[in-house]
């Protein structure tokens, strides 16, 4: 896989807010329950800054449903996350260097606190 | 339901499945969980490193996720508005919304500008729906006394019913479309203090409870009530409910005990039984 290859699959990973909100729970808190993370995720697209579009999470449950069939999946084959389906814990795993900066930079923009740092992400990127 | 025998049995009644308030955001909102403490409600913080502004609450009762509320709107929360029903303070504070998921929670230890945000939302209510009847009980009248042109403006811009409840430590003035009273017999707003009361202790229930309850007009949606008892120190314990059935129940026992008609200080004393 080339470079380029790899840096798409990172970007294909972290486009769905969903997934970015899940990673910005569990940098902060390691492991996160499937309830936990759907309760988290439906409270910021409901009313979270940076969701000035007044957020359509389409309810809790619909929130729940598509973590566990779509996006703790898409996160367990990019290896940032191990899902237990059985308990529904969900844990993160080590990120590679970039996810750590593009999730830096997406959070204050996702949060509605700042401008997507083009330059810090290319620099990050070019490593 | 069987039928509510008390104000203080409508009280025992509000009583919500188990509710837990989740925060999230870069640190606890102290204020905010101060305020949250006093109700009868788990508390969570989970940490999440986005500024203060983007951060939120999420409410579950029973188990089943119930919404949401944004940071910027806690300060309201803790420090909820004081203008008439209608402002566009009262009505654009986020302090109804987390209201409405608090529902059925009960608080310890409330104070009285927070009862008068709650009884302005349910005034708001019944402001906006414009008819059916609105319950309020200002322990004595003098507390009504302060809130005299609210009523007077509800009543005159609506077709609202609307029933007064207090001890009769002062005599308001006839209000058309708002009956006072003051749980004894006969006249009621007498103000003579001497009649003898119907009932030993309901004059004494007046005294004791603050509730304000809408009947929700013909929408039951809209149908809300507020009971609270005083603790001391001008602190509150109580819950309020948007059970319909409950508050159509507490509506009853209010009629049944205290007079459903506007006899005694409508100006106009013809029949007009909502």
């Amino acid at each position: 896989m080339t470079q380029q290859d790899t840096l798409s699959d990172l970007f294909r990973t972290l486009s769905h807010p969903h997934r970015r909100v899940v990673l910005y729970y569990l940098r902060a808190h390691e492991t996160a329950s499937l309830d936990g993370l759907a309760e988290c995720v439906t409270g910021w697209t409901e009313s979270g800054a940076g969701t000035e579009t007044g957020g359509d999470a389409g309810g809790y449950e619909t929130v729940r449903i598509q973590l566990h069939h779509v996006h703790l999946p898409m996160l367990t084959g990019a290896g940032f996350v191990t899902y237990d389906v059985a308990s529904g814990d969900v844990t993160l795993r080590d990120l590679p260097r970039v996810a750590e900066t593009v999730l830096s930079t997406a959070a204050s923009v996702d949060a509605g606190d700042g401008e997507l740092d083009v330059d810090a992400l290319a620099a990050s990127a070019g490593e | 339901m069987t039928t509510v025998r008390s104000v203080a049995d409508a009280l025992d009644r509000i009583r919500g499945p188990a509710t837990t308030v989740t925060t999230y955001g870069p640190e606890r909102d102290e204020a905010l969980h101060a305020f949250l403490e006093r109700f009868d409600v788990e508390l969570h913080h989970e940490r999440l490193p986005v500024p203060a502004d983007a951060g939120y609450l999420t409410v579950r009762r029973g188990g089943e996720y119930r919404g949401s509320v944004p940071a910027p709107v806690f300060a309201d929360a803790v420090d909820p508005p004081r203008g008439a029903p209608w402002s566009p303070e009262v009505r654009e504070s986020g302090y109804g919304d987390l209201g409405t998921l608090l529902a059925g929670a009960r608080f310890t230890s409330l104070a009285r500008p927070h009862l008068l945000a709650t009884s302005r939302e349910i005034e708001d209510r019944a402001f906006r729906v414009g008819r059916g009847t609105l319950y309020a009980g200002f322990q004595s009248l003098s507390a009504y006394r302060a809130q005299l042109p609210v009523y007077e403006r509800l009543v005159a811009e609506t077709d609202l019913t609307v029933h007064v409840y207090g001890t009769a430590d002062w005599t308001p003035p006839a209000t058309e479309g708002v009956t006072v009273h003051t749980g004894t017999s006969g006249r009621e707003t007498s103000g003579d203090g001497d009649a003898a009361a119907d009932e030993p202790g309901a004059a004494d229930e007046l005294g004791t409870f603050w509730f304000v309850a809408f009947d929700g007009g013909d929408d039951d949606s809209m149908a809300c009530a507020l009971v609270a008892v005083e603790v001391g120190d001008g602190a509150y314990r109580g819950a309020w409910t948007y059970d319909p059935a409950l508050v159509r129940e507490f509506a009853a026992y209010l009629d049944a005990t205290y007079g459903a008609d506007d006899l005694e200080q409508s100006s106009d004393s013809s029949e007009q039984n909502g």
